[in-house]
């Protein structure tokens, strides 16, 4: 009797056991994951502007403090132009860029208090007689986080905040050509990589957005929706993907990529490709012709089996 | 004999009748060509039979009264009257136009086919004021433009259907108006049905470190002359369609006096396990732009050494297209100093820049 009670307790405390470390395992998880590490929000973070030469425009910019202290915030405005095809940054401070003139802060070193929000004001003024194009700066927000001294290594971070600017040009300028449409001829994978590059040829910066459209021989038409990249003047997009194919996918297919470039304009072009599974058609083939042969050598084949079973026919 | 005859008239009369009731009578049958007949085509009150005059393939309408000046309207609905009202496509009811995931280029919208065939075709016209001095269109790649061409006609699954579509290329921070009207061949367009408005949000970041300090073991015999157990936490959220990256670099090599720990060799393309002795860095991005994603972290961390040129090197990202907002990201940059027995005694000092920039 003292045995069985003995018994029991024991099982209550290994299930009590059990639900604390797993009590303790989620919660660490859930506190590690949950670890507050953001210090600023800056809102809006893209200006992508249309501008006309001889005008003014006034844009606000929002920064908020997360932290429970005052952030003092130093605001600085750079050049930057953009790698070819890849989409990176190059932060050229050397290289003159009229924009950073023509742009006005307000404040450039300021300090907000703890958990509220500073508006910054911004005027841009472009002179009566510029070249019309495009024109691109980054504002730098950074944070002067309280630093001892002591240490090996200070860390420090910043924003940057993108002033994407049309001057004088409109979307209806927009001047593109498709370098390279690459899907491969013939395929038997449910994967396609895809290579797509376009080029900008025109003075003004805009959004390309593809969409390939897969189109069998029998059957509805597939679209495809392609991730949406600025392309800047002079320069070339790369899009390289694996594109999902459809489940029932055998046969000869139509491939038109159509890049849209804004206002209902688009690229379009067209390639053909063949899908079909090699592998498997063997497989398939090999089977029928096994079928084929013992069906047609029946005879033979029960004879062989009996001689290998009997030892005579 | 006179049975023979009986039976020939009777014969006759089936023959008579027969054809009697195959052939219409002339002042019945309308204006007609060798493939259709206009069975009714006269004005006035009254119009077709219940039963209608139709086949399986056509039918031709009439009207139950007469078209009237004043029509029943209100602001949301019309009552017509009258023969072309009567082969207009179904008015569609206002679409779904939302801001699912806080874009401020983009709002997704899910027409309402309002009862109409599957080859009926919908226009989508979009406003920021209400169409009171702006109406434009969307375009068949769902850019906005000025003009309704007739390929801008879409179907109600070329507009995406149930799951509707995303109207792209928007200003951010602005309220839009869309309405949708449909059509279904020549002469059946329809009016517009209701107005629905949707909103876009302003492109926002929000970045931060877990600390502003790195302060390093002190490198001994004990230790192997190493320290690999301090790192930052980089956090982010935002919105950005094409999502964002944070690049990191140093000021100088860790410095003491005229003496310094140089960086790693292997550069950020191309990291490597640790070997040999210098200042360097790891990243827990996976999918790490700049080169193979999980250069970083395949087969166990991989090293490479700090650039000091700007914007420096990545060392996290998010690649787009960012369709539901990122929130409270986290990516552990780690770092390992190893010197030797020979590196010069003091503190070494450098400072490490982290920019977070949205990727276009």
């Amino acid at each position: 009797m003292i045995n069985n009670k003995l018994k029991i307790i024991s099982k209550i405390f290994f299930f009590l056991f059990i639900f604390e470390i797993l009590f303790l395992i989620f919660n660490l998880e859930a506190l590690a994951q949950t670890k507050p590490n953001e210090i600023i929000r800056v809102s809006p973070l893209i200006f992508n502007i249309s501008l006309s030469p001889g005008k003014t425009y006034n844009y606000e910019l929002t920064l908020e403090n997360l932290i429970k202290s005052p952030l003092p915030v130093r605001a600085r405005l750079e050049n930057f132009t953009t790698t070819d095809e890849e989409g990176g940054y190059i932060f050229e401070t050397t290289k003159p860029n009229p924009l950073l003139s023509w742009i006005k802060i307000d404040q450039t070193d300021m300090i907000i208090p703890e958990k509220s929000k500073k508006t910054v004001q911004i005027r841009v003024e472009i002179p009566q007689k510029v070249p019309v194009g495009g024109y691109y700066g980054v504002l730098f927000l950074e944070p002067l986080i309280s630093q001892k001294t002591n240490n090996n290594a200070l860390v420090s971070a910043k924003i940057g905040a993108l002033f994407l600017a049309n001057v004088g040009v409109s979307g209806k300028d927009t001047k593109a050509q498709i370098l390279t449409f690459d899907l491969p001829f013939f395929s038997e994978e449910k994967t396609l990589p895809l290579l797509l590059r376009v080029q900008n040829n025109g003075l003004n910066h805009f959004s390309a957005k593809p969409t390939l459209y897969l189109k069998p021989l029998f059957g509805r038409e597939q679209k495809i929706d392609i991730e949406e990249k600025f392309i800047f003047p002079g320069k070339a997009r790369r899009w390289e993907e694996n594109i999902q194919i459809p489940k029932k996918w055998q046969g000869i297919y139509r491939a038109t990529i159509r890049v849209s470039t804004g206002q209902g304009k688009y690229l379009e072009q067209t390639s053909y490709l063949i899908s079909l599974p090699i592998s498997k058609g063997l497989v398939i083939l090999l089977i029928i012709s096994i079928s084929i042969f013992i069906w047609r050598k029946n005879r033979q084949i029960i004879r062989a089996i009996k001689i290998l079973l009997k030892g005579k026919a | 004999m006179p049975r023979f005859i009986l039976g020939l008239l009777v014969v006759f009369e089936i023959g008579i009748i027969g054809i009697i009731g195959i052939i219409p009578p002339l002042a019945e049958a309308g204006p007609q060509s060798t493939t259709y007949e206009l069975k009714e085509y006269t004005f006035g009150a009254g119009g077709t039979s219940q039963a209608g005059a139709d086949s399986s393939t056509y039918t031709l309408f009439g009207t139950a009264g007469e078209l009237e000046y004043d029509k029943l309207t209100s602001s949301t609905y019309a009552l017509g009257g009258g023969l072309i009202f009567t082969l207009k496509a179904n008015v569609p009811p206002a679409p779904s136009f939302t801001n699912p995931s806080q874009n401020y280029d983009r709002l997704k919208f899910i027409i309402d086919n309002g009862g109409n065939p599957s080859d009926a075709t919908f226009a989508i016209a979009i406003s920021t004021d209400n169409f009171a001095a702006d109406t434009r269109y969307i375009q068949n790649d769902n850019t906005i433009g000025a003009t309704l061409g007739s390929e801008d006609w879409q179907t109600y699954a070329n507009w995406g259907g149930a799951s509707g579509e995303y109207v792209t290329g928007l200003a951010a921070g602005t309220t839009y108006y869309i309405k949708v009207k449909a059509e279904q061949g020549n002469f059946t367009e329809s009016e517009y049905g209701s107005v629905a408005n949707a909103a876009t949000s302003l492109p926002s970041l929000t970045f931060g470190i877990d600390s502003a300090t790195l302060n390093f073991t002190s490198l001994n015999p004990g230790n192997s002359y190493t320290d690999s157990s301090k790192s930052t936490i980089l956090t982010t959220s935002t919105n950005a369609y094409n999502g964002y990256i944070v690049y990191g670099r140093v000021t100088q090599a860790l410095t003491f006096s005229t003496f310094n720990i140089a960086n790693y060799a292997s550069p950020n393309s191309a990291p490597s396990t640790w070997s040999g002795t210098g200042f360097g860095y790891t990243t827990d991005d996976a999918s790490l732009t700049g080169g193979t994603g999980n250069r970083f972290t395949n087969g166990g961390p991989k090293y490479a050494g700090f650039t000091t040129s700007a914007p420096g090197d990545p060392v996290a990202d998010h690649a787009g297209p960012v369709l539901t907002a990122i929130s409270s990201e986290n990516f552990t940059i780690s770092y390992r100093v190893t010197a030797d027995q020979e590196t010069e005694a003091g503190v070494y000092t450098t400072t490490v820049l982290y920019v977070v920039v949205p990727e276009y």
